[in-house]
């Protein structure tokens, strides 16, 4: 028989997109994002929360772009020259969602063992817990890894517009 | 075709007859029948069961055996349909519709289905041939236990089988064939034949090199067998030599057959086809006869074979191709199936182009040049005519799905016995096909409800003074860029009292609330609400309506409802008609820029003097006071960071100086906006369900320079405009009587 | 996906084991990577208990390999085999084919 099993001895490492916002720096899994772009403007839509800055033309497709900031409760970002919009694609939700963050900058791609990955403190995040799929550890550093699924939930996001709007 | 493939054209073609048997069964219940129609619903069964019949579908090809017969006798005028009998067929029909759905293994496990199909058979007796029985146990070929006698019989079969190059590139494995083949019977032998392998050279590994030579014991006939190789049949020559078959046949068939003469008699001789004995005779004999004849084709074995007063006449046709081919002849029809994905494609990609057009116009106007400029007008002509050439292919008409409800209607007022009549009106109009599908289920409910609360039982309505037939009509129509689906009944009307009580039980209201005759009516799309007295099993579960009322506005719909107490109501549903793709009017308010669809649009007037009645802007047109909406107050828009100074807050003074009066379901009401941009094609693009509580903006659309622009909601925009109508004409009355006030605009 | 290991023995025979699936969608890559230039020995042993799906694609694959190996006037052994493949065989007739060496049968992988 032939021997053509793969060596399965190390163990499962991802690969993490990591950006900061104000002074945090933030990982996503990178399955979930899809590109990078430049931030070239916005086109605010009416009557919307704070966290939805507005609409953007990808290629012709209309993107909501989020602020993520508030999203996770805090300042709103400032804008400036180097402001970069990562595109994430969600797949558990029935419809496709392509969504926009705003990032300060864009850091590396890292890639982590899952051994190196702890769960999100039980207390003193400042951030809900169901957001964060851990912390990485890199060297000193500690990334807050976010869980894109449930942070831009866009049944949630939905909801929240529906609130503001009421 | 793959068999997977072939699996659902069946189902859809299954489906496509047993729609056709109810809608002649409709017809001949109402009074209508003649030879056309019985003709009609004889072949649908007989095509349903022979098309089962190659999938092995037994279950369903025994039950149909009986309605296909008891159907012939109809069409050869040995009985007539009447109305026990229509009853008792409508019944079959949809014991079909069942059957269709299940797989022969699963319908082993379903004892109650099995149990509904013999009552119907047996219900059917008293119309179906004296022999039926016999039949239907010859016909059978999954052995049950009367039948072993039968199997005994030595019916074998001989099927040659040179397949195309291509099956398997198509997807069709002959393993499939053979096992479906013995399926019906038992393969007695089977020979694969590799003359036709190449050398390991040229061997194509997609390519299908083996024939087949196959002894079959089957008691099922020539047309089951037939039908097993409908999908390849292109490109393949088979030959089907049925039990009895003489040797002479045999022999022809190997005279026609690529391989060698010698070595076909040996196959066949170890099908059991032929005796050695009987092969060396003939095959000299042939020799012999055959000096100096032609070369024989396909066709001609066929021919021969038939001409042969021994064969049975219905038995043998070898040219297999031809009678397929003259069959497929009958059934075309000027339609052909699109896939709905590469359809949508299309559509996605029209939209692109309609974008890259506006590009192009925007450069060609800003380079001045005229014959640039003209050029691209005309390419703008062509690129709306197959935009709208796209869109139509999407349309289907309303007919089909309103055909539908003949049947439940029908059924259901005989349940609930009352004499009810369908009108349909409108049946051609057309709308996108995807909406067609989710409309299905809310009109299910109205229909449901207008029949269950609505229409009275014939004695009511003989007290009323009113004819006992209750008419139920479904109306179709297109209004400016929407169409509209009208379910109306000539009932007692919803009933006031009882929807303000239960609106009251279920804490939805208190006992001040005053409220509108149409805000009442609307509370019965509140969620848990319910008028029944008693909870039909046909409506009145209070999950109807609400899920009726989301299932529109997902559709960027709304329904509206009028009735009169003793009269009747009317259910209206207004729908986008496409999504797509639409002519726009490109406007801008605070540098925000909004399209309104150019269907709505009246016209467009400069705004100056305006009247506020009520908190609301008005403006005299004409004589008559039209509320209107300012965009910039409406959604808020913020100038832009540019706009700090002082003389910008000047000029904001004169923001909002264009007015576009626009219109929906007959009202009438204005958008303020600061410029006017001119027409555009717009292609739609969606929001996002993020976006979905956005009231008044339906979508947005990218602009020839990349900026986005909303598309705006108009009905959603003249409700906000006009609010409480009563309230509003009432304070119109009122303010008319005075002098009309000049203010500044804001 | 298929996987077909060839290795040339030292007492001068042709030992090929095929597993995974002998179907259309392999053959090709089957035959372009393996069978159109394999190096035939007088004597070809051929182990089909690892083949875990097979059509007539699969079949062919085989039946070709079959011919040129008599073509080439070497001789040929089915040296194990499954049901998985022996089903396909006996549905067929082709035991001829396949035998005499129908031993060694092992449940598919």
């Amino acid at each position: 028989m032939q021997n053509t099993g793969t060596s399965e001895s190390q163990s499962k490492t991802s690969q993490f997109l990591t950006f900061t916002i104000g002074k945090e720096n933030f990982g996503m899994d990178l399955h979930q994002t899809r590109e990078i772009i430049e931030y070239a403007g916005i086109t605010q839509v009416p009557l919307m929360p704070q966290f939805l800055s507005g609409v953007i033309n990808l290629r012709g497709e209309v993107v909501p772009v989020i602020d993520l900031s508030v999203r996770l409760g805090r300042e709103a970002i400032t804008l400036h020259k180097r402001t970069c919009v990562i595109v994430v694609e969600l797949h558990s939700f029935e419809q496709h969602c392509v969504l926009g963050l705003l990032a300060d900058a864009v850091n590396e791609v890292i890639e982590i063992s899952a051994e190196n990955i702890e769960d999100a403190p039980a207390f003193g995040a400042k951030i809900r817990a169901e957001f964060i799929q851990g912390i990485a550890k890199k060297g000193e550093e500690f990334i807050v890894l976010l869980d894109a699924e449930k942070t831009l939930s866009p049944i949630e996001l939905a909801y929240l517009v529906e609130a503001e709007l009421q | 075709m793959s068999l997977d493939a072939a699996l659902q054209t069946f189902y859809v073609e299954a489906q496509e007859n047993l729609e056709s048997m109810e809608s002649v069964l409709l017809q001949i219940d109402e009074g209508e029948c003649n030879d056309d129609m019985l003709n009609d619903i004889f072949r649908s069964a007989h095509t349903i069961k022979g098309s089962a019949g190659i999938f092995g579908l037994d279950h369903i090809v025994s039950f149909t055996h009986v309605v296909e017969n008891v159907l012939d006798r109809a069409r050869d005028n040995e009985i007539t349909l009447d109305h026990d009998l229509v009853n008792i067929l409508f019944k079959c029909r949809d014991h079909m519709e069942s059957l269709v759905s299940f797989s022969l293994d699963d319908f082993q496990e379903e004892t109650e289905l099995q149990q509904t199909g013999k009552s119907l058979l047996i219900a059917l007796s008293p119309w179906s041939n004296e022999d039926l029985k016999e039949e239907v146990s010859t016909k059978l070929t999954q052995p049950l236990t009367s039948i072993q006698e039968a199997i005994d019989d030595k019916k074998c079969w001989h099927i040659s089988l040179r397949l195309s190059n291509d099956c398997l590139k198509n997807g069709m494995d002959p393993l499939s064939f053979i096992k479906f083949l013995a399926s019906l019977g038992e393969i007695k032998h089977i020979e694969c034949l590799t003359d036709n392998f190449p050398d390991l050279a040229d061997f194509d590994p997609e390519n299908l090199y083996l024939a087949y030579e196959i002894a079959l014991q089957s008691n099922a006939d020539l047309a089951t067998i037939e039908n097993t190789f409908m999908f390849v049949q292109d490109d393949s020559d088979i030959v089907i030599l049925p039990p009895d078959t003489k040797i002479d046949d045999y022999i022809n068939l190997i005279e026609n057959l690529p391989e060698s003469k010698e070595r076909l008699g040996e196959i066949l001789v170890r099908c059991g086809a032929l005796t050695q004995n009987s092969l060396e005779q003939s095959l000299t004999q042939q020799n012999k006869t055959q000096q100096g004849s032609e070369h024989e084709d396909k066709q001609l074995l066929g021919e021969v074979l038939t001409q042969q007063s021994t064969v049975p006449e219905k038995v043998v046709n070898a040219a297999l191709n031809k009678q397929k081919q003259s069959q497929n002849a009958a059934s075309e029809s000027k339609q052909i199936r699109v896939d709905s994905d590469r359809l949508d494609n299309l559509i996605n990609l029209i939209g692109e182009l309609v974008i890259n057009q506006q590009r192009i116009d925007l450069l060609a106007k800003k380079s001045g040049d005229p014959s640039l400029v003209e050029a691209v007008d005309d390419f703008e002509d062509f690129t709306e005519q197959i935009r709208d050439a796209a869109l139509s292919l999407r349309m289907v008409p309303i007919g089909g799905t309103f055909q539908k409800f003949k049947r439940l209607v029908r059924d259901t007022a005989q349940e609930l016995g009352k004499d009810i009549e369908l009108i349909i009106e409108g049946a051609d109009t057309e709308l996108d096909r995807l909406m067609v599908e989710k409309l299905a289920d809310p009109l299910t409910h109205i229909v449901r409800n207008a029949m269950d609360h609505g229409l009275e039982s014939i004695e009511q309505r003989q007290a009323a003074g009113k004819p006992t037939k209750g008419q139920l009509k479904l109306a179709a129509y297109h209004d400016a860029g929407h169409i509209i689906l009208a379910i109306s009944d000539d009932g007692n009307g919803i009933d006031k009292e009882r929807v303000r009580e239960k609106a009251i039980d279920k804490g939805i209201i208190n006992t001040e609330t005053v409220m509108t005759d149409n805000e009442l009516f609307h509370l019965i799309f509140h969620p848990g609400f319910s008028t029944a007295q008693e909870i039909t099993n046909l409506s009145g579960r209070g999950v109807g309506m609400d899920v009726v009322k989301r299932n529109v506005e997902a559709l960027q719909g709304n329904i509206e409802i009028s009735s009169e107490t003793g009269q009747g109501s009317t259910f209206k549903i207004r729908l986008p008609l496409t999504l797509a793709i639409i002519d726009g009017f490109h406007v801008e308010s605070h540098n925000t820029h909004f399209i309104i669809p150019q269907a709505t649009i009246i016209e467009c007037i400069d705004l100056d003097a305006h009247i506020d009645i009520e908190g609301r802007h008005c403006i005299n047109l004409r004589g008559d006071m039209i509320p209107y909406l300012n965009m910039e107050e409406i959604f808020n828009l913020t100038p832009s960071m540019k706009q700090e100074t002082n003389r910008d807050k000047e000029n904001s003074k004169r923001h909002s100086t264009e007015l576009v009066i626009v219109q929906f379901g007959g009202e009438m009401a204005g958008i303020a906006v600061d410029k006017l941009n001119g027409e555009i094609q717009t292609v739609v693009k969606p929001l996002g369900p993020i976006f979905k509580a956005l009231k008044g903006i339906g979508g947005s659309s990218l602009l020839g320079n990349g900026d986005i622009a909303f598309i705006l909601d108009v009905p959603q925009l003249i409700e906000l405009a006009i609010g409480d109508e009563t309230h509003l004409t009432k304070s119109l009355i009122s303010s008319n009587e005075n002098s009309n006030q000049n203010s500044p605009t804001e | 996906m298929a996987k077909v290991k060839i290795t040339q023995k030292r007492n001068n025979s042709t030992e090929i084991t095929f597993s995974g699936e002998l179907t259309i969608f392999c053959a090709m890559e089957i035959y372009q990577e393996h069978l159109q230039t394999i190096i035939l020995k007088p004597k070809v042993i051929i182990k089909l208990s690892s083949v875990s799906e097979i059509d007539t694609a699969g079949i062919q694959i085989l039946l070709i390999l079959f011919k040129e190996i008599t073509k080439q006037n070497g001789e040929y052994e089915i040296s194990s085999i499954n049901d998985v493949v022996n089903d396909f065989v006996k549905l067929f007739n082709l035991e001829s084919c396949f035998s005499p060496s129908i031993k060694n049968i092992e449940p598919p992988l």
